[in-house]
């Protein structure tokens, strides 16, 4: 709280966008790790130990008992992220005292970012899942949620760069195709990212919001299918 | 008795170690480096989700290697990699004003780096519709380093537009236009922002300046007439009188006297400024 103060005083021209930006930062970074690192730990550890056989031999099938992890995850991180972003909250509003003119915070879309951040970090709560059921060591899910993060948040990026043309830059139709097709199967994380609108006051973009949430939940849909197909073929003995 | 004597010794080497290797870094301490950045997309890639982040960090990063070099003889290639540093960051956030600030502030007294410096404002206002300070840079530098008056005009009406509170940007358009040969344009200028504007006093300050723009078009058009008429131009204003174009020559709101310079064009010995006292030398 007091580093966003602290941070946002270097700026010349916009100290409160900086403590905005800042803010909001922070609390996407904790979250993408909380949620990766909760959600490996999720059902890899507890069947390493054994501890979820029993909750297994009850009555229920493998799909709910992974729906139901998932859900859990999914609460953790929503707790995680309401705690952090009541604190980058209070660390802009504690910038705003130390300004003579602290100009204007867009409550709305830090709200929205924060949204956002939520999206993201339920697709990638998926993408952990998915892959901790299809494997049964821990480096392998964590490697490949990382992986797919990365790509996941570069996609647009890259894109945009084949796109442009630049001069100079020579691509192969092969490597195009490659990019092309790795923006429409990788999750597209860019589409969550609603901190610039937040930041600099921008209008928001009530389509772009509908449906970067329809496209999370629908990606997520599909990643917790695939995670109950795969869990309910795991040997477990 | 030992363990908290050797816990006072313990902190004892801590405080004096704590104390002095300041004084020590500082004596080989490495001078701060702007490294050559990676290209834009690549940055962007980098930043994980993080753009804004990561293009504060770098402006941050280059504005305290240039606080540092301010004492420094400042060479070509190093303003040329502040430059790069800070187009990359707004590549990455477009909208990082900061970065724009430091660019004018570093970049605008170096004639040769203008045109690549106004790209980059430019750039800029096209994202920051609402700045008024991204055309008035621009104004200025067109202005002062490229002695494109006009342009300056075009950029500044601009910023008198965003910032309509403002007289002195709405008076220096006008003036601007005026030296560019744009008279007609300034009095269309002046025309619109009085009716736009609901300050009596900015009113006030606007109507006197638009009198003394329509007097000198008033006068242009009477120089014209005399070319017609005459077919050459005149030595004086006195001249149109005594053929018989104009009466007399009028005054200058500002208190100042109307008169010809090269290339017939109307001057007044006010220069349109406000505050003129016809006892100024």
């Amino acid at each position: 709280m007091l580093s966003t103060a602290v941070f946002s005083s270097f700026s010349m021209r916009q100290p409160m966008e900086v403590a905005i930006n800042y803010g909001l930062s922070v609390v996407q970074i904790l979250a993408t790790i909380l949620t990766l690192f909760l959600g490996l730990n999720l059902i890899s550890r507890e069947l390493e130990s054994k501890a979820g056989h029993p909750v297994l031999a009850q009555p229920i099938s493998r799909g709910s008992y992974i729906i139901g992890k998932f859900m859990g995850l999914l609460m953790i991180v929503l707790v995680i992220l309401i705690i952090s972003g009541a604190c980058a909250a209070l660390g802009i509003w504690l910038t705003t005292l130390t300004l003579d003119t602290p100009g204007h915070v867009s409550w709305a879309g830090f709200i929205i970012a924060l949204y956002g951040t939520f999206i993201s970090c339920t697709v990638l709560g998926g993408l952990t899942v998915l892959f901790t059921s299809l494997s049964t060591s821990a480096i392998l899910p964590f490697l490949l949620t990382c992986g797919v993060y990365a790509i996941g948040q570069s996609t647009q990026a890259a894109k945009r760069f084949i796109e442009a043309e630049l001069a100079g830059v020579e691509l192969t139709p092969l490597v195009k195709m490659i990019a092309k097709g790795a923006y429409y199967i990788f999750p597209n994380f860019a589409l969550f990212d609603f901190k610039v609108q937040a930041i600099y006051d921008l209008p928001e973009s009530a389509t772009l919001l509908g449906i970067a949430t329809v496209y999370g939940l629908t990606y997520l849909a599909l990643t917790l299918f695939g995670a109950v197909i795969l869990f309910e073929k795991r040997d477990l003995s | 008795m030992k363990r908290v004597l050797l816990g006072i010794f313990l902190l004892g080497i801590f405080v004096a170690a704590s104390y002095t290797y300041p004084r020590v870094q500082v004596l080989h301490e490495p001078t701060l480096r702007l490294n050559r950045l990676p290209p834009s997309w690549i940055l962007e890639i980098m930043s994980m989700g993080n753009r804004e982040l990561l293009s504060t960090i770098i402006f941050y990063h280059t504005s305290f290697y240039y606080g540092e070099k301010t004492a420094w003889r400042k060479e070509e290639a190093e303003l040329r990699r502040v430059y790069d540093t800070l187009e990359k960051a707004t590549d990455l956030d477009p909208y990082n004003m900061d970065c724009y600030y430091l660019a004018q502030g570093t970049l605008s007294w170096i004639k040769p780096a203008i045109p690549k410096l106004n790209e980059l404002l430019e750039r800029g206002y096209t994202y920051r519709t609402w700045d008024w300070y991204l055309p008035f840079f621009l104004a200025a530098n067109y202005y002062f380093q490229l002695d494109d008056p006009v342009r300056a005009a075009y950029y500044l009406q601009d910023a008198s537009r965003l910032r309509p509170e403002s007289s002195v940007f709405s008076s220096l358009t006008a003036r601007m236009f005026y030296e560019g040969d744009q008279t007609e344009t300034a009095i269309a200028f002046l025309k619109s922002m009085v009716l736009d504007t609901k300050s009596p006093l900015l009113r006030k300050k606007l109507l006197k300046r638009l009198r003394a723009l329509e007097t000198i078009r008033f006068l242009e058009k009477a120089l014209q007439d005399y070319h017609d008429k005459t077919g050459h131009d005149p030595d004086s204003l006195d001249d149109l009188v005594r053929a018989g174009i104009i009466r007399s020559v009028p005054p200058d709101p500002y208190g100042g006297t109307f008169y010809l310079a090269e290339k017939d064009r109307i001057c007044t010995t006010s220069k349109l400024a406000e505050g003129w006292r016809k006892d100024q030398p």
